[in-house]
């Protein structure tokens, strides 16, 4: 476990924290989180009013009944939860991790965590109380965050995002089953993975879930520099998962390559949407702004 | 140029040309190892991805392949072959050297002809040839004539007899020429040496197989190809054809060259008249232009002249021209018939007033006696019952008078056998009957051969086939007799003779349709012309120039001599004729030593000669037989080893910079 004061711990907590700040404000100004459409509130008590209480919500009859301004406080007639699931399997380290804590900037791993960090502050800020699941991965405290309100809650999922690095497999099929079976209750899911998984493995466990009433989405994380194998030379590819390794010129195989990744990303993005789960790509390069756009919206 | 190898069977190393080829495609790829966060999406087009496999540094690989293969091609002792332009010459002690004398060398560019070149490149050889070698000198165009002194040993004195080569008119036989080497070799190896501009179609190809045992015998064959290129266009042929409406001369010209020519060509007809033409030929082809003859000609030599180009001597050609002229005819008419067209003379009067410039005059044999032969060209006797005498009609004949002896039912074949017997051309005999009168009769058959064609031209011989005889007198040819035709049965119908200047002819029918469809032909009237016209002028015969040649003079006891111009020729007088050899084309007579011309003679050059173009090479006939004749071998093993140890450090040198980090 890390060291509370770690200085560089700290200094990347920091980083996290500004960063999902500046990207929840500007998905802050003029945007409400929708709610599923079927989502109903119900009397939950009233109290005397005091100044800076919401007006829209006084009880008219109690003040006609008893001459006292009275303000009804209701809820949601069941409490909708936040999830948010990080994969951070050995694959998602491409890009520049090398081994070591992921770069937020130029690796999948970097943009998930940066995505989830911008996600879980959003969420913290309207109130919602919000979980961390990760997926595979080291060097976190905490593999699974129940979902919480509160300051200190937020704080720790930071910390957890700010330690956490790619290692292992995802078995993302069995993840997701695991998470399903864990809350039967409706939730507001987000899965942030590569999805690097023969997709009909973990789309019907996503697609469950989505079925029992959850507002689901994947943020589908990739490199786009990657997959263009712009290199004019070729190379012994690996999966950091492990696996055999493969010889390859680019020159050969980039067009058939880049065939196989497109028709692999209309796979994925039919068998979520046919199973009500919103799919948002997302390249490492990419607008991170625009992302968050299409998975919070 | 060839390519030899000393060791061929290396050359199956070859195979090992794919040992780079192998290695680079088979070895461990020494890449860079990289993670790869897509391996899944790889991983699913990764059949394709292994059969894209490539060939690792290409070029590295070629340079290796290349070693190997300039190793291999070392190991077979490769020898590459140029023909040597500058062959040794003078490495034997014996050489005969062989000058080409024929016609094409005549061919000049202004400034030397090729045989004066040839002589001057062999004077030069055999200036450099080394003491002590001996040096036989032999010319040749249709025979081979050598240096009577046989080997020289001093080259001084040979390139004496080099000088003294003169030009000669024949064909190439380089073959005979070469025969003649061998021979002169019999008993040991030596070189020939040939200066040659062995141009002609068939000149190499006839001379094959002397070549061949040339090489087998074990001499040195070192042709001298000289010529070059050579443009020339030649008159090849003159044809001459008769009608009703005079004479007319084909004259063939070729162009031998590769360039277009404009040529212009006059033909003289004698008395001073020329007939200019003009022609475009094409290269390699052959043209004909056409020249109508005047009536009026001669029967002396004519002569076509083209515009000289560097061969001259086959710019000119002798022809001879038709034997018709201005004549005064004396018809005897045994049969004066009941009607104008049942007399004998009545078609010959009717073709020879077709004539230009003749006159008929007509008598009975009765009358016979009061006429006088003077100014009378020819004389025909037709259907007479009681011929002159010989005496009557020898001076007349001998001076050049033509007499025309034709048959019918007046004549009595024992009495012109008793009174012309001497001058006729066949012995008369009985009449006969070959078919009946309604019926179509018997065909002609004229006769081939080059004494029939001094006669009678391929007009007249087509034009008689369509004769056919109903009777005819039986004739037995004499001896010096010229048949010219019989009829189908084998019946003479048709002879001549020269008798002195002039000739007897004999036709063994009517000159009317009673026993012959003849005067009812289209025949009649040229045959008439040729006939009647013929012995006016002295018989032509067309020769060639550098040739011996023989011209008969039928009759002819006295003494004669042979000129050209005003140049009189040494010449061999024979039983028959003369012999000489026309020393160029020109125009030739006989002539007696009172001037009286008694016979002509037209000379042009050989035929064959007048194509320049060197089909082939003696050389490369040479090198067919023995690759290594009349080359310069270079080794190249060396070479390709040294080419194999600069490859080997070129790609040493670039495997260690391909390495990857």
């Amino acid at each position: 476990m890390a060291e509370i004061w770690d200085a560089a711990l700290l200094e990347r907590v920091r980083h996290l924290h500004r960063v999902a700040r500046r990207l929840s404000d500007g998905l802050a100004a003029g945007h409400n989180r929708a709610r599923r459409s079927d989502q109903g509130v119900e009397y939950a008590e009233s109290r005397e009013y005091v100044p800076g209480m919401d007006l829209r919500h006084v009880d008219w009859k109690a003040l006609a009944r008893r001459d006292r301004l009275v303000v009804k406080r209701q809820v949601a007639d069941r409490e909708f939860a936040s999830v948010v699931v990080l994969d951070l399997s050995a694959d998602m380290s491409t890009g520049g991790s090398d081994g070591g804590l992921p770069d937020l900037d130029e690796s999948k791993a970097g943009r998930a965590i940066a995505v989830v960090a911008t996600m879980l502050a959003f969420l913290h800020r309207h109130g919602e109380p919000v979980g961390l699941t990760f997926v595979a991965g080291e060097g976190f405290e905490h593999r699974v965050v129940p979902p919480r309100a509160g300051r200190r809650h937020l704080q720790l999922l930071m910390r957890q995002l700010a330690l956490a690095r790619p290692a292992g497999s995802a078995r993302l099929g069995e993840a997701l089953r695991e998470l399903g079976a864990r809350s039967r209750r409706a939730c507001w899911l987000a899965v942030v993975s590569d999805g690097m998984e023969e997709p009909s493995a973990w789309i019907p466990a996503l697609g469950a879930i989505s079925a029992r009433g959850s507002d689901v989405r994947m943020v589908h994380i990739y490199d786009q520099a990657e997959w263009a194998m712009a290199d004019a030379d070729g190379a012994l590819l690996y999966s950091p998962e492990g696996g055999p390794t493969t010889s390859v010129e680019y020159r050969d195989v980039r067009h058939t390559f880049a065939q196989a990744a497109d028709a692999y990303v209309q796979e994925v993005r039919a068998g979520l949407m046919s199973r009500g789960v919103r799919h948002v790509l997302s390249d490492v390069s990419g607008s991170l702004e625009k992302v968050l756009r299409g998975a919070i919206a | 140029m060839s390519l030899s190898f000393g060791a061929p069977a290396v050359l199956a190393l070859a195979a090992l040309l794919a040992l780079p080829w192998l290695a680079h495609l088979t070895r461990i790829q020494r890449k860079n190892r990289r993670a790869f966060g897509a391996m899944f999406v790889l991983r699913r087009i990764e059949s394709d991805a292994r059969r894209h496999r490539r060939v690792d540094d290409r070029w590295l690989m070629v340079l290796r392949m290349m070693m190997v293969g300039c190793v291999v091609g070392a190991g077979a002792a490769p020898v590459f072959r140029v023909p040597d332009p500058d062959p040794d010459v003078g490495r034997s002690d014996r050489v005969v050297v062989v000058v080409d004398r024929s016609l094409s060398m005549a061919w000049t560019d202004g400034s030397q002809s090729t045989f004066e070149r040839a002589k001057s490149q062999a004077r030069e050889v055999v200036g450099a040839l080394p003491d002590g070698v001996n040096v036989a000198v032999l010319a040749f165009d249709d025979r081979v004539d050598g240096t009577s002194e046989g080997w020289l040993a001093d080259a001084a004195r040979a390139q004496d007899a080099i000088d003294a080569l003169q030009q000669g008119w024949g064909a190439s036989d380089l073959r005979l020429a070469l025969l003649e080497a061998r021979r002169m070799l019999a008993d040991g190896p030596g070189e020939i040496l040939v200066f040659s501009d062995e141009s002609g179609p068939e000149i190499l190809r006839d001379a094959a197989d002397q070549v061949e045992r040339i090489v087998a015998e074990g001499h040195a064959l070192i042709p001298f190809a000289i010529g070059g290129r050579r443009d020339n266009v030649a008159v090849v042929s003159v044809d001459v054809t008769e009608g009703v409406d005079g004479a007319r001369a084909a004259i063939g010209l070729r162009n031998f060259g590769q360039v277009a020519r404009e040529v212009r060509c006059t033909v003289a007809v004698g008395g001073g008249r020329v007939i200019p033409l003009f022609a475009n030929a094409a290269p390699r082809s052959k043209v004909e232009l056409v020249a109508s003859l005047p009536r009026d000609v001669d029967g002396e030599v004519g002569w076509v002249e083209c515009e000289p180009d560097g061969l001259s001597a086959d710019d000119v050609r002798a022809f001879a021209l038709p034997q018709s002229s201005s004549a005064h005819v004396l018809i005897v008419d045994g049969d004066a018939g009941d009607t104008p067209v049942g007399a004998e003379s009545h078609f010959v009067e009717r073709a020879v007033e077709s004539w230009g410039d003749a006159r008929t005059t007509i008598v009975s044999p009765e009358s016979w006696a009061d006429t006088s032969l003077d100014n009378v060209t020819s004389v025909v006797l037709a259907n007479v019952a009681t011929p002159p005498t010989v005496e009557q009609f020898l001076p007349f004949v001998q001076r050049g008078g033509t007499l025309w002896v034709a048959m019918g039912s007046e004549v009595v074949p024992e009495r012109f056998n008793a009174a012309l017997g001497p001058l006729l051309p066949a012995t008369l005999g009985v009449p006969g009957i070959l078919a009946a009168r309604d019926e179509r009769g018997r065909p002609i058959v004229p006769h081939g051969g080059r004494n029939a064609a001094d006669f009678l031209s391929p007009t007249l011989r087509a034009g008689l086939q369509s004769v056919r005889n109903h009777r005819q007198v039986d004739a037995t040819p004499v001896e010096g007799a010229i048949s010219l035709a019989h009829a189908a049965d084998g019946g003479l119908a048709l002879a001549v003779v020269r008798v002195g200047a002039g000739h007897v002819w004999l036709w063994t029918s009517t000159l009317d349709h009673a026993w012959s469809n003849l005067p009812l032909e289209s025949v009649f009237v040229p045959l008439i012309h040729r006939i009647l016209g013929a012995g006016r002028a002295a018989p032509v015969q067309l020769v060639r120039a550098g040739s011996s040649v023989h011209v008969p003079l039928e009759n002819v006891h006295e003494d004669v001599r042979v000129r050209s111009g005003d140049e009189t020729l040494s010449f061999q007088r024979t039983d028959r004729g003369v012999r000489w050899r026309p020393p160029t084309p020109g125009v030739y007579t006989i002539e007696t030593r009172a001037g009286e011309i008694v016979a002509r003679a037209g000379a042009h050059v050989v035929d064959g000669e007048s194509d320049l173009l060197a089909e082939g090479s003696m050389a490369k006939i040479e090198r067919s037989f023995e690759s290594t004749r009349l080359t310069r071998s270079t080794p190249l093993a060396t070479p390709l080893l040294g080419l194999a140890l600069l490859l080997g450090l070129a790609q040493a040198l670039m495997a260690r910079q391909t390495r990857p980090s």
